[in-house]
């Protein structure tokens, strides 16, 4: 594509400098110890700079400057001291500085936070407040980091969110969840039976899931933040007599669920409590796995009607079915993007599965993830930079994160047999 | 008492002599490197600070530098640190080639063969040479544009040599987290440049849509600066568009 530059003459015959190519992709952050005004306060603003520091190399956006390089003072001056040194800080190369304060009483915290872009003369991008419980000072750190991310690239990061999964470390095969880098991991569901497929709602206030504790017949559960959880759900729906797997759509008040009936296994849509069922497919063969575009007004499933599991999308009514994938012989577990261009989905490569992304359209179809042990059930991150997935590369099931840009791949669980990720939205 | 006196003033004489001669040749030899090395003083690329650099470099081909040379203290007080050390900060930046740059990939990225390329011009650009052959830049284009394009009347050497190392210093301080790289993004800015390089103005005149690529295009000129001295101190238009060169 060539460039139409402006004419020349305008420019007194100066010649236009094109850059055509950024050298890097990872900005630099000077992240000061905040100003505490707690007891204990040194301690806790340490452990708020780490994990501040921890999740902005999460997002893989950000490296640290080390405190080694700083030329600055390392520990953050109040925030009504006005601006700071900036040659300091632009001489050791910081792209962002991050300073604050930290205050509180008994059992609460209160953090107040400003970020400036070094380069741009100090500008202040942002400046925030956080409240909450001594408890959440990790999150705190979390969501300071991903303000960060934000402030500098317009979408924020994921630190702050939350992967459900799969696992049988407590002897059953129960939800479990925990945050995107693995910590604060706690069991979701008691209920020593078989469970499988959690999905969370857009608001991540609930995750629906399929259990076989009903009965010892596989349906759809909810359960919620609060206490009451609403237990088994879509009870009294017409002619169905398993439900094996339901989703949200991106409005959060429908779920495409798989359900048999009939005999048949078949993909509908429902509210939540059981009204507006509608039967999206309708065949003798075996439709499961549906995924929603951002939109909403797709969804991409696996069906085996041409004699093999191969994926599909149609209109989110049910009309104009049609098949995208043509490479391989196997292809299933499509994951549409939060972008929208990209389905991620599971192909099968010489007995084991490895994980692919194909255009909504069929093309162009990439491998991505392409170990010679199985890697399964690829969910995207809320800002799509990142892919979770099942891996059994190291002998046992755990789930790994992708990062896409740099295609670091690291592991999150430990113990156990980890399965069947779920990534959540934006919690704020 | 006195033939003794002489003897030993003799000696001492001697040795005198001799102190006195390895001391001038090294005094000889320190005001030699001075010497050699104050030429390249007055060069904008050379850094009077020793720089460590953090972040495992590449060393760059640097005209005549001199590791024996003791770090040198600035001559004043530094009122404004900035002008130091830019000229090393592009050391740092040389991208090696082990980024993931497989064919399969969602974000388009460079093959390292190209960047390898880049990397020996950034380094000719340093070094004042002119690139053996210009690669996107046919010699007089007469009409369409050319990454570094060239007027109808033609651009002297001196000018594309200094576009060539503008933009390598530039290219230098650009960071852009690549989600950015496949929307096709192209911003354009209006930079006034002293005399000596400084950038004193940097105004974004045809914005791309997104306002933070448009943010990091104006953080990279921020950070480039002060640039090469211009032929011509004034306003100089400089195009952020990534990837996608024919």
């Amino acid at each position: 594509m060539l460039l139409v530059l402006p004419a020349l003459a305008r420019a007194g015959d100066r010649p236009v400098i094109l850059i055509d190519r950024p050298r890097e992709s990872a900005f630099r952050a000077a992240v000061q110890r905040f100003a505490g005004k707690l007891p204990g306060g040194a301690g806790l603003a340490d452990s708020l700079r780490r994990q501040i520091l921890d999740a902005l190399a999460f997002s893989g956006l950000f490296a640290a400057v080390p405190d080694a390089a700083f030329l600055g003072p390392v520990q953050s001056p109040p925030l009504e001291s006005g601006a700071p040194d900036c040659p300091s800080w632009r001489q050791i190369d910081a792209d962002a500085l991050v300073q604050g304060e930290l205050e509180g009483t008994a059992g609460r915290v209160r953090v107040e936070f400003r970020v400036l872009d070094v380069a741009r003369g100090c500008t202040q991008l942002l400046h925030k407040r956080y409240e909450g419980a001594a408890g959440e000072l990790r999150r705190v750190g979390k969501a300071i980091a991903d303000d960060v991310v934000g402030a500098f690239t317009g979408q924020p990061g994921v630190a702050d969110t939350e992967i459900a999964f799969i696992s049988d470390r407590g002897g059953s095969r129960e939800v479990y969840v925990m945050e995107a880098d693995g910590q604060n991991l706690r069991a979701a569901t008691h209920n020593g039976s078989i469970n499988a497929f959690p999905d969370w709602s857009p608001d991540g206030s609930s995750i629906v899931y399929t259990s076989y504790r009903y009965r010892s017949r596989p349906w759809l559960f909810l359960l919620t933040r609060g206490r009451h959880s609403p237990g088994r759900i879509l009870r009294k729906l017409a002619g169905v007599s398993a439900l094996f797997r339901g989703v949200y759509d991106p409005s959060g008040d429908q779920l495409a669920v798989v359900g048999s009936v009939d005999g048949q296994t078949e993909i509908f849509r429902v509210a939540p409590s059981g009204r507006s069922l509608r039967r999206l497919t309708r065949n003798r063969f075996i439709d499961v796995s549906p995924s929603f575009s951002p939109d909403g007004r797709r969804i991409a499933f696996t069906s085996d009607r041409v004699g093999a599991p191969q994926i599909y999308v149609m209109q989110a009514d049910g009309s104009d079915p049609h098949r995208i994938s043509f490479d391989g012989g196997y292809n299933t577990s499509p994951a549409w993007s939060p972008g929208g261009r990209w389905i991620a989905y599971e192909a099968r490569v010489n007995g084991q599965f490895d994980i692919w992304l194909i255009g909504p359209e069929g093309a162009p179809n990439l491998p991505l993830v392409t170990h010679p042990r199985s890697d399964e059930h690829p969910t995207w991150s809320p800002d799509g930079r990142m892919l979770a997935f099942s891996s059994t590369r190291r002998g046992t099931s755990d789930i790994y994160v992708l990062d896409l840009a740099t295609r670091h791949v690291r592991r999150i669980t430990d113990g156990g047999e980890n399965s069947s990720p779920a990534w959540g939205p934006y919690r704020r | 008492m006195n033939p003794a006196g002489g003897v030993l003033l003799g000696d001492r004489r001697r040795e005198f002599r001799r102190l006195l001669a390895v001391s001038a040749l090294g005094h000889a030899l320190l005001v030699a490197l001075l010497a050699l090395g104050s030429p390249h003083r007055s060069a904008t690329r050379l850094p009077a600070v020793v720089r460590v650099d953090l972040v495992a470099a590449v060393p760059r081909a640097r005209p005549a530098r001199h590791p024996q040379l003791p770090p040198r203290a600035r001559p004043a007080p530094p009122p404004a640190p900035r002008p130091a050390p830019k000229p090393a900060r592009k050391a740092k930046r040389v991208v090696l080639p082990e980024r993931p740059t497989a064919e399969p990939t969602p974000t388009p990225a460079p093959p390292p063969e190209a960047k390898y390329e880049d990397v020996l011009a950034e380094l000719r650009a340093a070094a004042g040479e002119p690139e053996p052959e210009p690669q996107a830049e046919p010699a007089q284009p007469p009409g369409p544009p050319a990454p570094a394009a060239e007027g109808a009347g033609g651009v002297s050497p001196e000018v594309r040599a200094w576009v060539r190392r503008a933009k390598a210093q530039v290219t230098g301080a650009w960071i852009l987290p690549p989600g950015f790289l496949a929307q096709s993004l192209e911003a354009e800015l209006e930079v006034r440049l002293s005399a000596s390089g400084d950038v004193r103005d940097a105004r974004v005149i045809r914005r791309s849509g997104n306002p933070w690529y448009d943010e990091s295009v104006v953080r990279a000129i921020e950070k480039a600066s002060p640039l090469p001295p211009p032929p011509e101190a004034g306003d100089w238009r400089f195009v952020f568009h990534p990837g996608d060169a024919p």
